[in-house]
């Protein structure tokens, strides 16, 4: 088990059915961890991390209730930690398995806080084992902003910028580009170390990508979330000076955190979208390939430091 | 970091919300009797689907744009246009903002119309700003602005006067008087709306939070832009100017603000005022209520249609925008039809003769589907036609026993043969798009006049254009370079519908995409799959069988402009209601569905969708009794098609 930096941690994960829910809880050492369990699903690997979670004594919050019990919850696992060390803490919230929703919850929540209760605050995601796209992409695609993510802009008139997260969910970012009718679009495209990842990504995006002026498309490593950071929020920060900007997130979970991360730092003139794709609520597994990437988010606003811990898989 | 408003083309850009007025104005290619009728001192309804020139439309009729009028490229006509307009620019993602601050409640209280009252002011505050400035550079001699109305212009004074009447009208308190100063001022107004939206709902009464906070909240858009053009009047000694709001994207609005919009269309208020505003087709908050007071078309307003029925009407159009994006690219235009090669369809109303000469391609398709085509060899015989004496028929022979089933045969016969040949390329939807659509005038056709269509599938050809000139050659773009181009589009269109919800009366929950391929595959079983018939049903009608949800899934497609309105003679463009309307699918659609691009006849909606959906619909009382009647199909159980 590992602890990062050397901190006194506080982790906020979810506790769902995917193998790799319970990866990081199980692999970082922390004081306290903060089990948001989602049971809306009970199938796969739920039963086995809720029986983990419960086994290491966490503190369990209701998905369905997340906006009352979250902050409760967070204050007294700090003021836990800080009666038994006066230590630097740090909270991690553990986006793997995290629905966009909850996550939006919990990070606004979180930083909102976070000068308040004197903590840090950082991300974490374990990458996942490749598996191949759903082959139906679902009946329809839904586009809404995130809770309390809608922004709001004093400059209506200025033009429309849309930054997307690609991932492999066929045609999602050409509908969101369509459905926001954006003057101007930028993408950032996921690669790791599984080829065909981005062999699927390519062909999901296959009525996008040739769309894409020079310079719009911006490749990122997930094990490189420092540099994913410093690009994508220097790429909001010019547009936002011309432009209203909407986030549309997809792909890897982590390029949603960070977007729900910079939209807290650069204020109500950017609003993140999420795209559904009301696939049947067919759970799908995904299993932890072993490596955990971690941010550290600036509090205030200036980038610190980020992390990457290679793990293995336990 | 590249500058998102710098585009290597102007025509780059498939939207003209990103373009400024004056780009807008250099790339304007107007459809010359819309703009006319658009120029005129009445209110106006700009009618068209998504990507139809609403926008453009609207934006050519401000300061800076008409200021910017390119008469070089605009051959040798230049509008006339005597008021001033007032661009309020919208879209879906500041709607959505509007919608979630409230605008759902009626009255002052909303934070929402509050702000959109604010958006309203502000947009005549920078109307005011580009009149002083466009107004100068004339008085200076440094543009012509020959398209421009006059513009009076205030000296420091009147500004000053006329920033001090705003502020006191407008409940502001601008640090500086002056116009700048009253936009600066609209804008802090912004930020404190933004601040009380979220205060307001968490307070014990909301609305008496804002009434509190906000002295302002009553404003009325109206009273406020009629006080203004009043002011301005008496400040500038130009006390007889007409000023128009340009309302865009108003389909999008919250029906709130919709419905005080079309209010304003009765205007008997204030003369001085006029109104345009861009819309989709239908729009059930349009005359929701019809009463003594609501706006009536002809007699309140007048109603601009962007949209055609026919696609003769929209070549013209069509063939000016391609040529315009070409040279654009230094591509010399001198027909587009050696550009583009020549279409295996080509228009059933030309006439010539060359296709059915003995080695035409048209005799050649003919004569392939009537020896592989029983239904359709019998067709022949039941009508008497020989094909080898084709070229013998005199000139109504062949247009009512040929050019009438031409599109039909071309369409089937292609299709049929690739089964044969390359079955895995049509089996299920493939989203390959065919060579037969490439060509002119066909893949100018299936833009529909619409110049989003248009931009997105010529900007890239125009490369390709340019290359083969470059290189010397005559040649025509590639067929599957057109092809691509077109599949491209497409894909992208139907990406957008996949946005759009749907739940049929019985089934689970989809998009209106799968509304329409269900409608689509219909069409393509009575082309291609069943038994010849000269005339398949190619468009539908809404009878009174189909229920609330799906007439509101095919308002929203005639609004995405995924099916195209084809009205009756003097029918109103507007639509408040869809019954008995009749629609065919936007041939864009139609070539990625393997249909041919013609305006067929009709079926009703509800025999289609009982016919393909009978779990989500019910089962069509005709269907059996139809499918008795029909010869066996070319490929066995139509259902496998489906």
């Amino acid at each position: 088990m590992s602890r990062l930096d050397g901190d006194l941690t506080i982790l906020v994960y979810a506790v769902g059915y995917e193998a790799r829910s319970g990866h990081i809880a199980a692999s970082l050492r922390s004081e306290k961890r903060i089990a948001v369990v989602f049971d809306n699903h009970p199938c796969l690997s739920y039963a086995a991390n809720l029986a983990m979670a419960r086994a290491r004594g966490d503190a369990l919050v209701d998905a369905n209730a997340l906006s009352e019990q979250f902050e409760p919850t967070l204050t007294s696992a700090v003021e836990a930690v800080r009666a038994s060390d006066s230590g630097t803490v740090r909270v991690v919230v553990d986006v793997s398995s995290m629905p966009r929703v909850a996550m939006a919850i919990v990070l606004l929540e979180l930083m909102r806080r976070a000068v308040t209760l004197g903590v840090d605050v950082a991300v974490a995601y374990a990458v996942a084992n490749y598996a191949p796209p759903q082959s139906d992409p679902g009946p329809y695609m839904a586009f809404e902003p995130l809770p309390h993510c809608e922004g709001w802009t004093t400059h209506p008139e200025r033009p429309l910028s849309a930054i997307l997260g690609l991932g492999y969910e066929a045609d999602q970012a050409i509908a969101a580009v369509q459905y926001l009718d954006p003057s101007g679009v930028w993408a950032f495209l996921p690669s790791g170390n599984d080829v065909r990842f981005l062999r699927d990504l390519k062909r999901a995006n296959s009525a996008l990508l040739p769309l894409l002026k020079t310079g719009h498309r911006l490749d990122y490593r997930i094990k490189d979330l420092g540099h994913l950071y410093a690009t994508y929020r220097g790429l909001v920060e010019t547009l936002c000076q011309r432009s209203r900007v909407v986030l549309v997130p997809g792909g890897p979970k982590i390029f949603s955190a960070i977007s729900i991360v910079i939209k807290a730092q650069l204020g109500d003139e950017v609003s993140v979208w999420r795209a559904s794709s009301h696939t049947e609520s067919i759970a799908r597994d995904a299993s932890a390939d072993g490596s955990i990437a971690v941010l550290d988010i600036p509090n205030p606003n200036l980038y610190k430091t980020s992390d990457i811990v290679e793990l293995n898989a336990s | 970091m590249q500058d998102q408003h710098t585009s290597t083309s102007i025509f780059d850009t498939f939207n003209a919300n990103k373009l400024t007025p004056d780009q807008v104005a250099k790339t304007f290619v107007p459809p010359i009797s819309s703009f006319t009728e658009l120029t005129t001192i009445n209110n106006h309804m700009i009618v068209g689907p998504r990507g139809s020139g609403k926008t453009t439309l609207l934006k050519m009729l401000t300061v800076p744009a008409l200021a910017t009028w390119d008469q070089s490229r605009s051959e040798t006509w230049t509008p006339s246009v005597e008021f001033i307009g007032v661009f309020i620019p919208a879209d879906r993602a500041w709607h959505l903002q509007l919608r979630r601050a409230g605008t759902d409640s009626n009255g002052p209280t909303s934070v929402g119309v509050i702000t959109f009252t604010t958006h309203v002011l502000a947009s005549f505050v920078q109307t005011l700003r580009d009149m002083q400035r466009f107004g100068t550079l004339v008085q200076q001699g440094k543009i012509d602005g020959e398209a421009l109305p006059p513009l009076p212009l205030l000296d420091s004074a009147g500004e000053a006067a006329l920033a001090a009447e705003l502020a006191n009208a407008w409940g502001l308190q601008p640090a500086v008087r002056s116009l700048g100063g009253i936009s600066i001022a609209l804008r802090a107004r912004f930020i404190e709306l933004g601040k009380i939206r979220v205060e307001a709902p968490v307070t014990a009464d909301p609305d008496a939070f804002v009434l509190d906070k906000l002295s302002y909240a009553g404003l009325q858009f109206r009273d406020c832009i009629s006080h203004a053009t009043e002011a301005h009047g008496v400040f500038s000694g130009d006390t007889h100017r007409t000023w128009a709001l340009l309302f865009d994207e108003m389909e999008i609005a919250p029906s709130h603000i919709q419905e005080d919009v079309f209010e304003s269309l009765r205007g008997e208020a204030d003369h001085r005022l006029i109104y345009k505003i861009a819309m989709a087709p239908f729009n059930k908050n349009f005359m929701k209520k019809p009463n003594e007071t609501s706006a009536f078309p002809g007699h309140d307003f007048r109603t601009i249609e962007l949209w055609y029925p026919e696609k003769v009407r929209a070549q013209e159009f069509s063939e000016k925008l391609v040529s315009r994006i070409f040279t654009d690219h230094d591509v010399k235009v001198d027909r587009l039809r050696r550009i583009l090669g020549d279409s295996d369809f080509g228009f059933p109303e030309e006439s010539d003769s060359g296709p059915y000469a003995h080695d035409g391609h048209v005799l050649k398709s003919f004569t392939a589907l009537a020896k592989q085509d029983p239904s359709f060899a019998n067709y022949l015989k039941n009508r008497h036609v020989d094909l080898s004496k084709i070229d013998e028929m005199g000139e109504n022979e062949r247009a009512d026993k040929i050019r009438k089933i031409r599109s039909i045969v071309l369409t089937r016969e292609f299709f049929i043969r690739l089964n044969k040949n390359i079955p895995e390329q049509y089996q299920g939807r493939s989203r390959k798009v065919h060579s037969i659509y490439t060509g002119y005038p066909t893949i100018l056709s299936l833009c529909e006049g619409n110049p989003r269509f248009i931009v997105s599938i010529f900007s890239a050809l125009a490369k390709d254009a340019m290359i083969i000139q470059n290189s010397g050659s005559k040649r025509p773009i590639e067929k599957s370079r057109q092809a691509a181009e077109i599949r491209l589009a497409a894909n992208s269109f139907r990406a957008m519908l996949r946005t759009i919800p749907y739940s049929p009366p019985l089934g689970s929950p989809r998009s209106v995409l799968r509304l329409l391929d269900d409608v689509s595959d219909y069409f393509f079983r009575g082309v291609v799959t069943n038994s010849f018939v000269p005339q398949p049903h190619l468009s539908f009608s809404v009878d009174a069988m189909i229920d609330q949800q799906t007439l509101e899934a095919i308002g929203r497609a005639l609004n995405a402009g995924a099916i195209i309105y084809v009205p009756d003679p003097n029918a109103d463009a507007m639509l408040t209601s869809l019954l008995g309307k009749r629609f065919r699918l936007n041939y864009l659609l139609a070539a990625y569905a393997k249909l041919p691009i013609i305006n067929n006849t009709s079926i009703s909606l509800s025999t289609i969708l009982q016919t393909m959906r009978p779990a989500d619909y019910g089962v069509a009382p005709s269907r059996q009794r139809a499918r008795d009647d029909s010869q066996p199909s070319l490929w066995g159980n139509d259902d496998e098609q489906a």
